[in-house]
This record gives structure tokens, C-alpha cells and sequence, in this order.
């Protein structure tokens, strides 16, 4: 106890007075040396720094406290061998024999001091090789040193000779029970001194308390961002945005949030073929989006997930066969996620990195995002069908009316008009002195001529014939004539458009003017409508009482129901007091046939 | 119109009750109806061999029961301008009696009903043949209702309404005189009052007049 220190020990060898201290006062020393190092690494943590930077401290301040020239933090995550389908032949990942496989561990530096700062950065990824301190520490879970020819010919021999690092001693780091990854530190001396595992075990078994706050806030903030993503996503969907701006929008959060390289949506078509849907990040030749994807590989992510409907990765393009192409674009290693709508596989979400393979849990983080994607996909599927029939709901209705309006029009009103005539006739044949009767008959003719207009009536409220023959211009304008309050119409359309946009409009204006009349107490009603860029727009709108509610039942309910089967907007604008406005925007195709019996 | 010759008629319409009863209306009132056909084409063959001087047309009938029997209209008069047209409609509509009348004289345009009303109806008729165009009362009517916010037609008085809508279904002076129980002198006087207040020219024709004044109502 009373013998004088070495010298051998790097926190002492600068100390001026190193032959005053006992070794009790050179325990105190790195002890306080130590607490002031934590201090410092708490105190980064405590203001909220990045996770990089508390891990990069952590390297710092070793380095100090050892004496080593180089040190670096890095995680490790074990691949469990089964995940990831069928790796593609000759990929690290792969095994011929197609049986169990070894874990795989890599490890990933998350902070990096000294000498290393270049050449070992900030999320550089390797996997654990025999040879390797870091490799040792994790196996057998203690501190392990590596020296002299052993590091010089390890598998780290070119950094460490060009460093010109001589020793180097791994120890692991445990955060809350579990082995978290690995500290390294190397030296250019000869050797560290002995007891420097202990001294790196004890800081870094402190240490792993910062480490664990500064992980947990990493994930924390990785959570956050990633369900701000898939909130995002969400709110798109939820929007009945169109499937290819969801497509678009999730391809991009996959690969910022999971991608090193790119990120591609891929959709199987029932006739065998696929389609790249969207594509972010690196790109090449082959990647052509919104046209088929062709070319691929029969062993890569797009031939293997249509054949499993699994998630499959690759961890190196090197050994897959067809890989040249994805090889070309800078990409590595890739991960492919299958995207079930309603049980049948629909597409993939694929990722892939220039660097190492992806982590591990690469495939349970993106499940989310395939999740998402089908629901919008389902979305999309269900609201097209829901348009597809409403619009065959409508048709039908409309068909319905015709066809009354065809039976009243050719039928009932032809034959009430034949039996007027008859009687017409039988009361031109009645003898002069029977003048009672013929004037019975006549009152007779003239009392079913009534009921002859009335069916008129009926038919025209049916289904006006001139909408059919001659447009929706002079429809509107007989509207507009037959109205009991004045209407100022504006038509702009020069050409017909498809019947049951022309109807729907009708029913719009044909609706407003029964409201502006009996409901709204309007003097005038304005109504506009003209066609520009594919879309009708018709707007019509009173000075009335205002007050008009779709939910109060009235056949503004049925025009928004109407107009919306059509795939267009409705809008009711009728403030208490302030007038009703209907705004209606309707698809529809450009061009078309001229406008055909104008009257002027 | 020779007394001694009934003229000559040919009918059309899909419904054939009808239509024999429509013939047998006009053969009592001293027409010859020379021929009856169902569909357009039917009666363009028969109007091209029986050269008749009234064609009296369904305006709905087959193939597509839309506008078939204008269109046969347009034929007829450009193949046969002799012939005098009655269109024979369920409804009536403003754009199709302009675009009727625009092939000149002898036009008429009634809503199909108006055949029920016997005596007016074959007046009219034989007025059509002796060169009137007419247009029916009913959609004058429509015309002249329609409500505007700032009505042109508020500077007429009730007499002179009444005077233009008569001049709108194509009744000459004399005619207007007679409906009204007014002399021909004070019709005329009324008329030129109507065309300065409304700022319409004086017509050659009473054809043109019908035109005319149809244009001025839908377009106010």
C-alpha cells in the first residue's frame, strides 16, 4: 500500500508531484477525476442534448480518464437467425444449407473521439467478427484486450495501422440489465496500462445511466417523429386524398425514416406484372414511377415477397444474382414489406440503404407504414365502389323517371287526347234537338282536356323532355321562365354534357327556384353556369330569408346526395337572414359534341 | 286556296289512334288526307310523292322519340317550300318554335292538344295553309309571364301586352281587331306603339313580325 505508483498509469504520468502521491491520494484522484467526467457527461444529458453528442462525450471523456488516443460508443443488435425470409444466395445473411443460422451481431458506432473520428464515424456499421475486441467483450461479457500483431492483422488492421494504433481494449456497455453495445479505446503505446479494463468497466458501468436517459430520449424522439409520420399519413387518407398522394407521401416518410438510400412502393397487378408506384431517393435506369417494374431479380425483394407475401431483406446486392442494377444506384442492402389489402397481397414498401444491412428491426418498425398504406388503399377501393354505385343509384332513378315520363307522355296523355277527339266527334253527330246532351259532352271533353294538361304537367316535372333534345341552356332558361320569382340567368356552355351532369344541374337550379319561392321569400334569384377546364361550375343563389339546412330534410339534401354520386362538390351557403347560395362543381370531360338545338 | 279542290294533307305520328283521329278531324273539315306515316322517314318518302300542301307532324316519334318530327320539318321545307307545316308538340318550347319558324312561312307550332279543340283548331289550320306562321298561344303566354326584375315590357300597357302576345302567335292586324273587338285602324295604332316603345322594327311580314317579337320575349 506504501509503495510509490508505478508510473505506468496514464492519469498519473502527467501528475507534476507524481512521486508525492500515495496511492490512496491517486485513487482519490481519479475517483474525483472520474465523478467530474460523469458530471460533465450528466449535465449534457440533463440539458437535452442529442443523443450523438452525450455518446460522443462519453468516448471524450474515457479517452481522457485511460489515456487513450482513440475511443468509440457503438450499439450492437443481434439479427435472429429465421427473420427476413429467404436471404438471398451468397448474401452474408444467407445460408445454402437453408437450416439454422448463427446470430448475427453488428455493431453501429454512435459516438466516436479522437483518431477514429474519421475513419470510424458516427454510424458506421460492421458486423462482429472473431478477431475483433468488441467481438470478444460481447461474447464473453467482459473487458477484452487485443494487441500487437493480433489487432495489426485483425479485421481492423488497415485503420489501426494507418492510425498507427497499437492496443485496444473493448469493454461492454450494460444499460438496465441488458448488453446494450460496446466501448473500444486504443492506444499508439506499447500497451494500456494493467487494471485499465476495470477502470473502463467502472466509468462505463456509470456511464450507462447517461447512456440509458440519452437512449430513451433517442427513442422517445424517434416514436414522436414516427407517429407524427403515420399521423400525417393518416390525416391524408382520412382526407380521401387519391391513393397516388398517399402512395407518394408514405414512400417519402419510409425512407426518411428507415431508408439510407431510397425507398420504393411497388404494387402487384393481377395479370403477374408490377408497377413501381413512387419512388424517393436514389434512382437509376430501371426505376421508372407510375410505369411497370420490370427486370428484376427472381431472387430479390419484388420476385420473393409475391412469392412468400413475407417481409424479405437482402443484406448485400453483391450476392444477388440481378443485383447489378440496384448495385449501380449506390444501394447495399434492402428490406421489402409485403402490403396486404383485405387478405390478398396488394404490394410492398421497399427500403434500401447504401451502407451495411439495415437494423434489425427494420421490419417490425415498418409495419406500421405497410399497415397504413392498405388502409388507404382499402379506403380508396371502398369510396370508388361507394362513388360507382351511388352514381348507379342516380342513373337508375334517373333511367326510372324517364321511362314514366316516356309511358305518361306516349300513353296516358296520347290516349286522353285520342278519347277528346272521339268525343269531339260523337258530340258533332248529335241531333239538333238533343242540345242538353251535347253540351254535357262537350262540358265532358273539356273537363278531360283539364286532366290532359295536368298529366302534361305531371310528365314535364317528371323528366323535362327538353333537357334530353336540346341542353341544359334552354332548360334553364325555361326554369327560369316558369319561376315565380325573377331569375337572372347566366349560361356559358357551348357544347352538351354527359345526361346526368345535365340533369343534376336541373334538379340544382330546378330545386333552388322551388325554395326561393316558397321558403326563402326571395326577390331574385341569379344563376351561373359555365364550364372551364373539365368542371362545370353552377352557382345559384337568392336574396331570401336564408336559413336553409340540408339536415332539415329539405331536397337540398338529395341534391348534395345527387351531385356528389356524380364525383362533384356541393356547398350550401344560407346564413340566417343572408340570401342561400349552391355552389356545385362537376367533373366533366373536355371537348365533347357542340351544342345541338339552340334556338339561337 | 282553290274551293273547288280540298287541300291535300299528309299526317304523321306514332300513335295511330291518334293520328286516324287527327285525319278523320281534318277529312270532315274539308281536307283530303292523302297519306298517314309513322317515323320521319316514312313520311319524308310519302311527303316527296304526295307533294301535299299541309304535312301535320308529330314532333316525338320513333326511332329515338326526341326531336325527329323537326327534323323532317327542316327537310320538307327545304325540299318542298310549298308545303305548309304544322308541328304537333306534348310540350312547348321557345328554342323549338324559333327554330321551326325560322324556315319562314306557313309554319306552325301547337301544342298537340289544341287538336281537341276542334273549331279553333282547324281554323288554325287552314290559316297555316293560307300562308300564317302561328305559334301557340300557351307558350306566348310563358313568354310573356316570365317574371323579370327590370321587365322591358313593363313600359306597354295591358292592351298593348295583350296586343304583342297576339302578334307573337302570329295573328295578323285583321286577326288582332277581331280578337279583340277593336277596329283595324286602332290595332295598327297599338302595334306601332309596341315596336317604338320596345325598340323593334317594323316587319315586312306578319311571319317576320312572329320572329321578331318570339326573339325579343325570349331574350328579355
Amino acid at each position: 500500500m506504501n509503495a510509490p505508483e508505478t508510473g505506468a498509469d496514464g492519469t498519473n504520468a502527467t501528475g507534476a508531484g507524481a512521486a508525492r502521491n500515495s496511492p490512496d491520494q491517486a485513487r482519490l484522484r481519479r475517483l474525483a477525476d472520474q465523478q467530474a467526467a460523469l458530471r460533465r457527461v450528466a449535465t449534457l444529458v440533463a440539458g437535452g442534448a442529442r443523443p450523438a453528442e452525450v455518446f460522443t462525450s462519453v468516448a471524450d471523456e474515457l479517452g481522457h480518464l485511460i489515456g487513450a488516443e482513440a475511443t468509440f460508443v457503438s450499439r450492437v443488435d443481434v439479427s435472429s437467425p429465421g427473420r427476413g425470409g429467404p436471404g438471398p444466395p451468397g448474401s452474408p445473411a444467407a445460408d445454402p444449407s437453408g437450416g439454422r443460422r448463427e446470430a448475427e451481431r453488428h455493431m453501429t458506432v454512435v459516438g466516436s473521439y479522437g483518431r477514429v473520428r474519421d475513419e470510424v464515424p458516427i454510424g458506421f456499421r460492421t458486423r462482429l467478427q472473431p478477431g475483433m475486441a468488441s467481438n470478444a467483450a460481447i461474447q464473453t461479457r467482459h473487458s477484452a484486450r487485443i494487441n500487437g500483431e493480433e489487432l495489426a492483422n485483425g479485421p481492423f488492421g488497415a485503420i489501426v495501422g494507418k492510425l498507427g494504433m497499437r492496443a485496444a481494449i473493448a469493454t461492454p456497455i450494460v444499460v438496465e440489465g441488458r448488453y446494450w453495445g460496446v466501448t473500444v479505446a486504443a492506444t499508439s503505446r506499447a500497451d494500456f496500462p494493467a487494471g485499465t479494463e476495470s477502470r473502463m468497466a467502472d466509468f462505463m458501468e456509470l456511464a450507462a445511466t447517461a447512456i440509458a436517459n440519452a437512449q430513451a430520449d433517442q427513442e422517445l424522439r424517434e416514436l414522436a417523429d414516427t407517429q407524427a409520420a403515420l399521423r400525417r399519413l393518416a390525416t391524408l387518407i382520412a382526407r380521401g386524398e387519391p391513393p397516388e398522394a398517399v402512395f407518394a407521401a408514405t414512400t417519402r416518410e419510409a425512407l426518411r425514416h428507415f431508408g439510407h438510400g431510397t425507398a420504393r412502393m411497388i404494387r402487384y397487378e393481377p395479370d403477374g406484372t408490377a408497377t413501381l408506384l413512387a419512388n424517393e431517393g436514389s434512382t437509376g435506369p430501371h426505376v421508372r414511377a407510375g410505369k411497370p417494374w420490370e427486370g428484376y431479380s427472381p431472387t430479390g425483394l419484388t420476385a420473393t415477397v409475391l412469392r412468400t407475401g413475407r417481409a424479405v431483406r437482402v443484406d448485400d446486392y453483391r450476392g444477388v444474382p440481378g443485383g447489378e442494377p440496384y448495385l449501380r444506384e449506390g444501394l447495399r442492402s434492402a428490406v421489402g414489406m409485403p402490403i396486404h389489402v383485405n387478405g390478398r397481397l396488394w404490394g410492398m414498401i421497399a427500403i434500401g440503404s447504401g451502407e451495411g444491412p439495415l437494423p434489425p428491426d427494420t421490419e417490425q418498425r415498418m409495419t406500421q407504414f405497410t399497415s397504413l398504406v392498405a388502409t388507404a388503399v382499402t379506403n380508396a377501393q371502398n369510396r370508388a365502389d361507394l362513388m360507382t354505385s351511388r352514381a348507379r343509384i342516380v342513373a337508375a332513378a334517373d333511367e326510372t323517371r324517364r321511362r314514366i315520363e316516356r309511358d305518361l307522355h306516349d300513353g296516358t296523355q296520347q290516349q286522353l287526347v285520342s278519347l277528346i277527339l272521339e268525343l269531339r266527334m260523337v258530340e258533332a253527330t248529335v241531333p239538333a234537338g238533343l242540345g242538353e246532351l251535347r253540351s254535357k259532352l262537350s262540358r265532358l271533353a273539356e273537363r278531360l282536356a283539364g286532366v290532359s294538361d295536368q298529366v302534361r304537367e305531371i310528365s314535364h316535372g317528371i323528366h323535362p323532355a327538353i333537357l334530353s333534345s336540346a341542353g341544359l341552356r334552354p332548360a334553364l332558361r325555361a326554369l327560369g321562365r316558369r319561376s315565380a320569382v325573377p331569375v337572372d340567368i347566366n349560361v356559358r356552355i357551348d357544347r352538351r354534357l354527359p345526361e346526368p351532369v345535365e340533369v343534376g344541374a336541373y334538379y340544382v337550379v330546378s330545386e333552388m327556384l322551388t325554395n326561393a319561392a316558397k321558403h326563402a321569400r326571395a326577390s331574385v334569384v341569379a344563376v351561373d353556369a359555365e364550364t372551364s377546364g373539365g368542371t362545370l361550375r353552377l352557382r345559384v343563389r337568392d336574396d331570401g330569408t336564408g336559413g336553409a339546412s340540408p339536415l332539415r330534410g329539405s331536397g337540398l339534401t338529395g341534391l348534395k346526395d345527387r351531385i356528389e354520386a356524380l364525383g362533384g362538390m356541393f356547398s350550401l351557403h344560407s346564413p340566417e337572414g343572408g340570401g342561400t347560395a349552391v355552389c356545385c362543381e362537376l367533373p366533366v370531360p373536355e371537348g365533347g359534341q357542340p351544342g345541338a338545338g339552340h334556338g339561337q | 286556296m282553290a274551293s273547288s279542290r280540298a287541300p291535300q294533307v299528309v299526317l304523321a305520328d306514332d300513335d295511330v289512334l291518334l293520328r286516324e283521329g287527327v285525319a278523320s278531324l281534318l277529312a270532315r273539315s274539308g281536307f283530303e288526307v292523302v297519306g298517314q306515316a309513322g317515323n320521319g322517314t316514312e313520311l319524308l318518302a310519302l311527303a316527296r310523292s304526295a307533294r301535299p300542301e299541309l304535312a301535320v307532324i308529330d314532333i316525338r316519334m320513333p326511332p329515338g322519340h326526341g326531336t325527329e318530327g323537326l327534323t323532317a320539318a327542316r327537310v320538307i321545307r327545304e325540299e318542298l317550300p310549298g308545303t305548309a307545316i304544322i308541328v304537333l308538340s306534348a310540350h312547348v318550347e321557345v328554342n323549338e318554335a324559333m327554330d321551326l319558324l325560322a324556315g319562314g312561312e306557313r309554319l306552325g307550332y301547337l301544342l298537340k292538344s289544341r287538336v281537341t279543340d276542334v273549331a279553333e283548331f282547324i281554323d288554325t289550320v287552314k290559316r297555316i295553309t293560307a300562308g300564317a306562321s302561328v305559334v301557340d298561344p300557351s307558350l306566348v303566354q310563358e313568354l310573356v309571364r316570365a317574371r323579370r326584375r327590370r321587365d322591358p315590357l313593363d313600359v306597354l300597357s295591358p292592351r298593348e301586352r295583350q296586343v304583342l302576345a297576339l302578334m307573337a302567335e302570329g295573328a295578323s292586324n285583321a286577326g288582332i281587331a277581331q280578337r279583340i273587338f277593336v277596329t283595324e285602324g286602332t290595332v295598327e295604332k297599338h302595334v306601332r306603339s309596341i315596336l317604338t316603345k320596345l325598340d323593334l322594327p317594323e316587319s315586312e311580314t306578319d311571319h317576320r313580325r312572329v320572329l321578331a317579337v318570339l326573339k325579343f320575349l325570349e331574350a328579355r
